[in-house]
C-alpha cells in the first residue's frame, strides 16, 4: 500500500510540473500510466475522466480519484498533493518575476512559445479519451459536434454534456 | 479567457475599459506592486473561493474570478486581472488553481494564496470522490456508464474547442508545425510528456522568437 502512494507521487509530481493548462494537456500520460500501474482499467479510466469533468472543481480532481482507486484516501490525498503542489509552487515563484517583468520581451515570446505546445497536447489528450471509450465512431462524433457547437454557437458546457451522455444512453437502449 | 459559455475572447476589458488607477479606495494595490494588500479579510477570499469553486459545473470558472475581483469588489485592477491570466495559463497547473493562487498571494500574501487553494479545491474534490465512491458502489448499469462514456467524449470535445481556438488565435506554420509535432509525439510514439515539453519548448521558442510582433494572446482557455 505505501508503495502504491510513493509511486504516485513519483508518477504525478513530474506531470504536475508540465500540466499546463491543467490535467488535459497531461492526458495521455496520466492514462498510460494509470493503466501500466494497473490502478484503473481502460474503462474506469473513461469514467473518472466523466465525473471529474462533470462534477465542480477543476478536471484535474480526476488524479484524485486515481489516488483513490489505486491506494484508498491516503492514495487520494498524495495523489492530489503531488499533482498541485509542484505546479503551485512554482506559479507563486514565478508569479513574483512575471510583475516585475511587465511588458518585457521574453513574457511575450514565452507566452508566444507555450501556445503550440499546449494545442498540440490538448488534441493528443482528447485522441487517448475518445479511444479509452467504447463508443468509436459514436465518440468521435459527439465529440467533433460538441467542439462545433461550442465554437460556433457557444453553447453552455454543461448543456453540451447532458446532450453527450443522452445521445449515448439512447444508442445504448436502442442498440 | 472565457465566459461561462465558451466564448474565447476579452470581452471583458472591452465592455468595461481597463481600470489602471486604483480601485476602490483602501483596498487591493493596483500598481503593479506584488505588496499584498491588508484590507482583504481572509474569511471573504476563504468565501468567495469556495462559491466560486463549488459553481464551476461544466467549466466558466475564470468569468468569475473576472466578475468577483474586478466588476462586484473591485480589488484588482483589469490590466492586472489580463496580465494575471496570461501568467497562469502558461504556467503548469488548472489555470483556475493557479489564477485563485495568483490573486490569493496579491490580496494577501502567502496566507491569502493558501487560504484561497484551500477553499478553492478542498470541497468540490471531496464532492467529487463522493460522486465517485456512490457511483462505484450503485449497481452497474449498463444505461448510466454508457452516460458517462457520453459525458466523456463530450468533454473531449470541449477540450478540442480550446485547442481550436487557442490555435486559431496563432495560425501560421510555425504554430501548426509545433503543434503536429507535439500531438504526433504523444499519440503515435507515447514520448512521456515530460520530455515531449523539454524538446519542444526549445524547439518552439527558437521558430516563433521573431513572432513577437502581434500582441500574444492566452495560450489556453480554461473550462476547468
Amino acid at each position: 500500500m505505501s508503495e502504491t502512494v510513493w509511486t504516485l507521487v513519483r508518477v504525478f509530481v513530474p506531470l504536475s510540473l508540465v500540466s499546463f493548462g491543467g490535467a488535459r494537456t497531461i492526458l495521455a500520460d496520466i492514462e498510460h500510466q494509470a493503466i501500466a500501474h494497473h490502478w484503473v482499467t481502460h474503462a474506469e479510466f473513461v469514467e473518472i475522466f466523466a465525473i471529474a469533468r462533470a462534477a465542480p472543481g477543476p478536471g484535474t480532481t480526476m488524479v484524485t480519484l486515481i489516488g483513490w482507486k489505486a491506494a484508498g484516501w491516503l492514495g487520494a490525498l498524495a495523489a492530489s498533493l503531488a499533482i498541485y503542489v509542484p505546479a503551485g509552487l512554482m506559479l507563486l515563484f514565478v508569479s513574483v518575476l512575471w510583475r516585475r517583468h511587465e511588458g518585457s520581451p521574453w513574457r511575450r515570446r514565452l507566452e508566444r512559445a507555450f501556445a503550440p505546445i499546449s494545442i498540440g497536447l490538448i488534441l493528443a489528450g482528447t485522441v487517448v479519451v475518445l479511444n479509452a471509450t467504447s463508443g468509436g465512431v459514436l465518440a468521435y462524433a459527439v465529440a467533433a459536434a460538441a467542439a462545433a457547437a461550442l465554437r460556433l454557437r457557444q453553447v453552455h458546457p454543461l448543456f453540451l454534456l447532458c446532450a453527450g451522455s443522452a445521445v449515448f444512453a439512447f444508442t445504448f437502449l436502442v442498440m | 479567457m472565457t465566459d461561462c459559455r465558451g466564448q474565447t475572447d476579452l470581452a471583458a476589458p472591452r465592455e468595461h475599459p481597463p481600470r489602471d488607477t486604483l480601485v476602490d479606495e483602501g483596498h487591493a494595490k493596483t500598481d503593479g506592486s506584488s505588496e499584498p494588500s491588508p484590507a482583504v479579510d481572509l474569511r471573504t477570499i476563504a468565501h468567495i473561493n469556495l462559491l466560486i469553486g463549488l459553481s464551476s459545473f461544466g467549466g466558466g470558472l475564470v468569468s468569475w474570478f473576472a466578475r468577483e475581483l474586478t466588476e462586484r469588489r473591485r480589488w484588482i485592477a483589469n490590466r492586472d486581472l489580463l496580465s494575471g491570466f496570461a501568467l497562469c495559463q502558461i504556467m503548469p497547473g488548472p489555470s483556475t488553481v493557479n489564477l485563485t493562487l495568483y490573486f490569493g498571494f496579491m490580496l494577501r500574501g502567502l496566507r491569502g494564496a493558501a487560504v484561497s487553494w484551500l477553499a478553492l479545491l478542498v470541497p468540490p474534490s471531496l464532492l467529487t470522490l463522493g460522486f465517485y465512491i456512490a457511483y462505484t458502489h450503485a449497481p452497474l448499469n449498463g444505461v448510466l456508464q454508457a452516460a458517462l462514456e457520453g459525458v466523456a467524449a463530450t468533454a473531449a470535445g470541449l477540450n478540442i474547442a480550446t485547442g481550436i481556438n487557442a490555435g486559431w488565435r496563432n495560425r501560421d506554420w510555425r504554430t501548426f508545425t509545433v503543434a503536429g509535432l507535439v500531438f504526433m509525439a504523444v499519440t503515435m510514439f507515447h514520448v512521456p510528456i515530460l520530455w515531449v515539453v523539454l524538446i519542444a519548448a526549445p524547439l518552439s521558442l527558437a521558430v516563433t522568437w521573431r513572432d513577437t510582433d502581434r500582441p500574444a494572446e492566452e495560450t489556453v482557455t480554461p473550462y476547468e
